[in-house]
């Protein structure tokens, strides 16, 4: 999946640099969600991070230490947002069972499915602008395991500049030569889970923002969830999930 | 790789133009000398430069959910002699060619080596005759489990010969909800196609 | 422990300065294995390697194309666990359905044997020398000194963006050509593992011979399959980082020939640990479409098991499905052989029809396709074979 996202993205990329007769959509919501409802728990998906470090040749090396702070960093984001979304976590980080193997294989494709033709230029003119996808039945398993109403699944990929490369960005400007420098690109999206339903879903394609340290991963999920938190209800009074991880 | 593959998608997409993507139907729909009569709409993508992984050097395809998800491959009217599907541009392989005397059998094990280029895997779990497009043609069942994500596929397919060329339709779709929900719209898209003998 | 305190204290150690590295250049019966790694810091040059080959490990778990039959990772484990004495609890076997020959053991205990190249091994034996082979890379740390080298030579970036860069999947050519390609053992250390390898394989018990055996058998097919052969995407993986040439199998000979005689090779035990996975992993073989190679490969079987229709019958297919010159009758003679032979599959009768259909031989391919009938008559696609015959008649 990851080469055919690439592919997918660098397209859309593309397209955003020339010129489009078909209009981007950049609506959140689905048809009939209006907000999460007062009180709904929804459970924290384990977020899938990778970030890069590009070098002076322009080459993106991954940055296993990086990822890691990025991912601890992300919890930490999602945590100072509980209460206002009624997050759990929701530990299946090493649950490599069928049905949650599948469940997060098909989110994956449903999430580049609506990445390239929702939010990118490549719209279905059979979806009519509406965010309308689904993951069918198989979000049972999440709903079994945590007893949630709706989960939330990250995507963030995120690359920066090493020294070289700024550098060499500096000296390329020098002749007129524009070299991309990091960009950060992250999709996030709220599932129902009795229908399958995504019922909201956002994306951030950016030349900034920063997971590799607290502050800055805070503004980056904050981004990411515009429009959510807004419409999410007030914060629950008492609630007590099936289960919950100690985070 | 992942830039490599970046500028490659770039460069074919900038080749391609932008994605240009337009609505099919409902009502018939002709596909080169191939007509459909659709229940409903589908959306059909115009550039046949950028390469997709799970239908490569297709006349045309078409889908109703993304490109990620489900696809209907169109291969329409390859002649006696001419290669159905492209390779790949990393693996360069021959492609197989269309003979007139080839059986059902072989047609398939033609598809499925165009679509498993990748290194997906491929499995034909039914293949029967069945009229097809106002002749004698057959109807096959396979799965699908595809390289890059690991993503389970169920599909159907539909194939004729007709005026010494090879029609051959092939629709597929995650195995999780997609398949179940979109094929029965698609067999009868493919039961209603008509090709001037 | 000594070792870890050195390398803690050692950020960017110059090659050769590991002080176990070169031990096995002395006389290998007296060589005693380096005691089990320990995690190391994650700050380090080598606590990074394995946290990348961590996330690595973690996708190939994750992988739909990872072989989750207990009994094979059993018996592929079992043989490392022995050759890899103390190191045994360490070490995690992954088996990889994709049909190139390949094995690696990475720095954090994960070890990946594909199916490519459980279907060439004809022995235990020689899978333990691959086993062993890697062992040896992973108990002499040869990743981390090959990227301290690499480093030093300041060529840093573009190798860890070429390691770890992401062709898509789990166990995709590309990928692994990459990794192999950045990663790629020097001579040395090829020789040492080589070494280490013979030597782990003897103690185990096995004939240390069978190890040049692998290398035999691989040329043989790498040469037949020259000019089938597309250079980047066939070409085995394995070879950018072990290049296979005569000079390896002639030096792993006379290693085992220094070790005398004796040892159990495990032919039969092989075959049968194999044998429930083998008719798939030879299915993904034809797909590779090189088919000068996998005749080479069959026919290698067939020569140990010369009773073994189904192999027989696998053979009638790579020229079937080749169809260049004279394959179609070499197809019609492989499958006529078979039919005398054990376990041929009625597939076979299927195939022999349609090649006799090819060369235009109607009724003979009628025939075929009757016995086909007669012995699968259940067959999912029996309505089009019963077509097949009607055009006879």
């Amino acid at each position: 999946m990851n080469s055919l996202f690439r592919l997918l993205l660098a397209a859309l990329a593309a397209c955003a640099v020339s010129s489009s007769a078909v209009a981007q959509s950049k609506v959140n919501r689905a048809p009939g969600f209006a907000k999460l409802a007062p009180g709904a728990k929804v459970a924290l998906m384990p977020a899938d991070i990778e970030l890069f470090e590009i070098s002076g040749g322009g080459v993106s090396e991954p940055r296993a230490d990086w990822t890691a702070a990025a991912q601890e960093h992300v919890r930490a984001a999602y945590r100072a947002r509980k209460e206002k979304l009624g997050l759990q976590v929701i530990d299946l980080e090493d649950d490599a069972s069928e049905p949650v193997l599948e469940l997060n294989r098909l989110q994956r494709a449903v999430g580049g499915a609506i990445s390239f033709h929702h939010f990118g230029m490549a719209a279905l003119p059979t979806k009519d602008q509406k965010l309308d996808w689904t993951l069918g039945p198989g979000v049972a398993v999440v709903r079994d395991k945590s007893g949630a109403d709706y989960a939330l699944f990250t995507y963030i990929r995120d690359s920066y500049a090493s020294a070289d490369r700024k550098a060499a960005m500096v000296v390329g400007a020098l002749f007129g030569i524009g070299m991309p420098g990091g960009m950060q690109y992250g999709f996030i999206s709220l599932v129902d889970l009795r229908s399958g339903q995504i019922v909201w879903a956002n994306q951030v394609i950016r030349p900034t923002g920063d997971l590799r340290t607290a502050g800055p991963a805070q503004e980056t999920i904050d981004t990411m969830l515009t429009g959510l938190m807004e419409q999410a209800g007030p914060a629950p009074t008492s609630h007590r999930p099936r289960s919950i991880k100690d985070w | 790789m992942k830039l490599r593959i970046l500028l490659a998608a770039l460069a074919l997409a900038a080749l391609a133009g932008c994605t240009s993507i337009t609505k099919v139907g409902p009502g018939q729909v002709t596909v080169k000398d191939l007509t459909l009569n659709l229940e409903g709409p589908w959306n059909k993508f115009e550039s046949s430069a950028l390469v997709l992984f799970q239908a490569p050097g297709a006349t045309e395809i078409w889908t109703r959910e993304g490109f990620t998800l489900d696809v209907l491959a169109f291969y329409v009217g390859i002649g006696d002699g001419e290669a159905i599907g492209q390779s790949l541009p990393r693996t360069q392989k021959k492609m197989p060619v269309f003979r007139l005397k080839m059986a059902p059998h072989e047609i398939v094990e033609a598809f499925e080596t165009v679509v498993t280029q990748d290194g997906s895997t491929l499995k034909v779990a039914k293949i029967e005759p069945m009229r097809f497009a106002g002749g004698d043609g057959f109807r096959f069942e396979y799965e699908l489990k595809r390289k890059g994500d690991s993503l389970l596929f169920n599909g159907i397919g539909f194939a004729t010969v007709a005026n010494k060329k090879l029609y051959l339709m092939a629709y597929s779709a995650p195995r999780t909800h997609y398949f179940p929900k979109l094929a029965p719209g698609m067999e009868a898209a493919m039961r209603s196609a008509t090709i001037k003998r | 422990m000594q070792r870890r305190r050195f390398v803690l204290g050692c950020g960017c150690a110059a090659v050769g300065a590991l002080p176990w590295t070169r031990a096995l250049a002395q006389t290998p019966a007296e060589w005693a294995m380096p005691g089990r790694l320990q995690r190391p810091a994650a700050d380090t040059d080598e606590g990074g390697l394995w946290a990348m080959m961590d996330r690595e490990e973690q996708r190939t778990r994750r992988s739909g194309f990872l072989i989750r039959d207990k009994a094979l990772q059993d018996y592929v484990n079992g043989i490392a666990c022995r050759l890899a004495g103390d190191h045994c609890p360490d070490i995690r076997v992954y088996i990889v359905q994709t049909p190139y020959f390949n094995a690696f053991m990475a720095p954090n205990g994960m070890m990946q044997v594909w199916s490519g190249l459980l279907v060439r091994m004809t022995s235990e034996a020689q899978l333990a020398a691959i086993l062993g082979h890697e062992i040896g890379h992973y108990v002499q740390r040869h990743s981390l000194e090959r990227l301290r080298d690499v480093k030093s030579k300041s060529a840093f970036g573009q190798f860890l963006g070429i390691l770890l860069a992401r062709a898509g999947g789990v166990g995709t050519i590309a990928q692994l050509a990459l990794l192999a390609g950045a990663l790629a053992y020097s001579r040395d250390q090829e020789r040492e593992a080589d070494r280490i390898g013979v030597e782990l394989m003897a103690r185990a018990g096995y004939a240390p011979m069978e190890a040049s055996r692998v290398w035999t058998q691989l040329l043989e097919e790498l040469k037949a399959g020259a000019k089938e052969r597309d250079e980047y995407w066939d070409q085995s993986v394995l070879f950018k980082t072990h290049p296979p040439g005569e000079e390896r199998e002639r030096t792993l000979a006379q290693l085992a020939a220094a070790k005398g005689p004796g040892g159990r090779t495990g032919d039969k035990e092989y075959r049968e640990a194999l044998a429930l996975h083998r008719n798939e992993f030879l299915v993904d073989e034809l797909k590779r479409r090189t088919f000068a190679e996998t005749r080479v490969l069959l026919e290698r079987m067939l020569a140990a098991f010369p009773d073994d229709g189904e192999l027989q019958y696998f053979l009638g297919e790579a020229f079937r499905l080749r169809a260049e010159d004279k394959d179609l009758e070499h197809a019609v003679a492989a499958y006529r052989k078979s039919e005398a032979m054990k376990g041929t599959p009625a597939e076979m009768y299927r195939s022999m029809g349609l090649v006799h259909r090819q060369l235009g031989d109607e009724a003979q391919a009628g025939t075929a396709f009757a016995r086909y009938l007669e012995l699968k008559p259940a067959a999912p696609d029996g309505a089009l074979i019963r077509t097949y015959i009607k055009r006879n008649d």
